[in-house]
């Protein structure tokens, strides 16, 4: 346990470094954003200005969770197959806390940026929407018939389910690509194609196993219907990222364990 | 007395190429062994795979009876060619890294040895010289308390005064329960340390024996023996 | 600070040497106490294990005598010292005498050679 905080810490402190001041840009230009439309009701020349902002803000909190994504892939792919992985591997830690404590480590890093991005919204959207935005909620939520709370929460559940399975399919394909005395990051990207290609087909098939068991009759609207098939689609998607994920850790964990090859 | 390190016909194979080819010897602690050869003769691949970095092909290797792996990494101490530390990292941050992942980990060697360099625990490493940053990477390898140190081309590449500390601290660390072992190229400048010699040429073992030994059976340097062996 | 060794020769015999040629001038006195072969070794600039062979064959030849507690010593047997001082005098002008001979010059001219310089000194 010891060995894994001490492995988080490391991992938290070499990623913070780019990533606290990421989100916390984030957060101030939208903050800022903010600000500007604030004042560009008593200025109205800034109107334009504060339009840009709101572009820029927009994309910049979206960009914030491409970031993260990219740099923590480029950070495991250092730290596991360039020279850093000198380091790693020398400690007296199993491969499989290596790869629990970087997956470890982008959750949090996706869960902190999930919270910005969501002030971020809050912060952008102009004050006049507000009430819309509550109204466009509850419309949505009484059409599908499903308690806000359980919907979100599902939802939350799926999104991070989903990036946690992606991260370790990457793993899964850096592993594989580490096996290449030359060109290594190209042989990780054309595993990845590989895995990803492997993902698609399950599912596919999923939704084939799932459409036929309610019936191919996908125009019935009936409210019951279309909850159950939502929340069915919703479960079996997340039983297949967990396999996905699951296996590609399984897979990345064989890999460096008994087949290391640190150039 | 057991051996620190056994390695029963080691091979490596990348494809076709044989990185190390049927490699056997023993090991006995409290030995300073040098691991001779050019570049490319399979020096680094042999110590990788002993320090865990590389899965050998076939064959056994045994440190203190225990395959390369987690246990060993706990009493094998490595020293990589090339800079493998995160360059933005001060040497505080460093020694409580390796305070906090080896138990062998001697803080105190390890702040001494800094201070009598005349480094400031507050530098970070991008900050030093290169050779400063090398003799860094050897007091935080030689600053645990190992059984076995594997350290891969040291002297490489590092000016006389930087070569005579690291053969110094070398000297200074040797313990009768552990033992050292030294991959070089740069055979004259090292062999006045060593217990023993291991020639390695193309992935083969084709010598080892005690330093004196050679010298007093060939009326010649190790360096000069390993020329004469190397070109036959 | 390392001493300079001949590397084509083994690093044991040249120790021995060293330490023989430090007691004989009376650079090492008799009694004295040596460093531990660790420290030794490191001033020296050679294997601890190297070191130690070098010693234990100064123990043997009779030079150095080891008490259990105490550590190492320089003997103090002056009439050992003396022997062995004579004999590596004899030894060095037997390679002088030879060199000389090589040289084509023969006992006489060294005589001549020798109190000529003699007289220059003073």
């Amino acid at each position: 346990m010891k060995l894994f905080n001490n492995l988080f810490a490391y991992h938290f402190k070499c990623t913070a470094r780019v990533f606290l001041p990421l989100i916390l840009g984030v957060l101030l230009l939208a903050g800022f954003t903010k600000g500007m439309e604030l004042l560009s009701k008593l200025l109205p020349f800034l109107t334009a200005l504060y339009t840009f902002l709101l572009i820029i803000s927009a994309f910049c909190t979206i960009g914030m969770f491409l970031c993260i994504i990219l740099l923590s892939i480029r950070h495991f792919f250092r730290n596991m197959t360039s020279a850093h992985g000198y380091f790693l591997f020398m400690l007296p830690v199993k491969p499989s806390m290596h790869l629990s404590s970087h997956l470890f480590t982008y959750v949090i890093w996706l869960i902190f940026a999930g919270a910005a991005a969501v002030g971020c919204v809050f912060l952008l959207i102009p004050n006049n929407a507000y009430a819309q935005l509550g109204t466009i909620l509850d419309q949505v939520f009484a059409v599908l018939q499903i308690g806000e709370n359980r919907m979100i929460t599902l939802m939350i559940v799926m999104v991070l389910l989903s990036a946690t399975a992606f991260m370790c399919t990457i793993y899964a394909a850096i592993s594989i690509g580490q096996l290449a005395k030359e060109k290594r990051a190209v042989t990780s990207f054309a595993a990845y194609i590989g895995i990803y290609m492997i993902e698609q087909l399950l599912s596919v098939c999923m939704l084939i196993v799932l459409f036929s068991i309610f019936g191919m009759d996908l125009f019935t609207s009936t409210a019951v219907l279309a909850e159950n098939m939502l929340l069915s689609v919703m479960i079996g998607s997340s039983v297949l990222y967990v396999l996905i994920g699951t296996t590609s850790f399984l897979v990345a964990n064989r890999l460096f364990s008994k087949h290391l090859n640190l150039i | 007395m057991t051996p620190i390190l056994t390695c029963e016909h080691l091979t490596k194979t990348y494809g076709v190429f044989r990185a190390l080819d049927d490699v056997s010897f023993t090991i006995e602690p409290g030995k300073i062994v040098g691991l001779l050869g050019e570049n490319g003769a399979g020096k680094s691949t042999l110590l990788k795979i002993l320090a865990g970095m590389l899965t050998k092909t076939s064959g056994r290797a045994q440190i203190d009876g225990n395959e390369p792996g987690v246990l060993t990494k706990s009493y094998v101490s490595y020293l990589p060619d090339k800079s493998y530390l995160n360059d933005w990292m001060k040497l505080s941050d460093l020694f409580t890294l390796f305070s906090g992942f080896f138990a062998d980990f001697d803080i105190q060697k390890a702040k001494e040895m800094a201070k009598n360099l005349g480094l400031s625990e507050k530098t970070r490493l991008k900050a030093m010289s290169k050779g400063m940053q090398e003799k860094v990477h050897l007091i935080l390898t030689m600053s645990r308390h190992a059984k076995l140190y594997l350290l891969d081309e040291p002297i490489g590449g590092v000016d006389p005064a930087a070569r005579d500390y690291i053969l110094d601290t070398i000297l200074t660390n040797f313990s009768e329960d552990a033992s050292i072992l030294i991959s070089t190229h740069m055979i004259a400048d090292v062999e006045q340390i060593l217990d023993e010699a291991i020639f390695l040429k193309q992935g083969k073992l084709i010598l080892h024996a005690p330093v004196d030994e050679l010298r007093e059976t060939h009326h010649q340097s190790v360096d000069a023996l390993f020329r004469e062996v190397y070109r036959s | 600070m390392r001493w300079e060794f001949d590397n084509t020769r083994p690093v044991y015999i040249q120790l021995c040497e060293q330490f023989t040629n430090a007691i004989i001038s009376g650079a090492l006195l008799p009694g004295e106490k040596l460093m531990s072969v660790r420290d030794l070794a490191k001033e020296a600039g050679v294997n601890p294990n190297t070191m130690q062979k070098a010693l234990s064959e100064l123990e043997r030849s009779g030079l150095l005598y080891t008490q259990r507690t105490a550590g190492r010593f320089i003997t103090e047997n002056k009439e050992k010292i003396k022997e062995i001082k004579q004999e590596t005098a004899r030894l060095r002008v037997l390679q002088f005498l030879n060199e000389m001979a090589q040289l084509g010059i023969n006992s006489q001219e060294i005589e001549e050679l020798l109190s000529h310089m003699k007289k220059e000194e003073s």
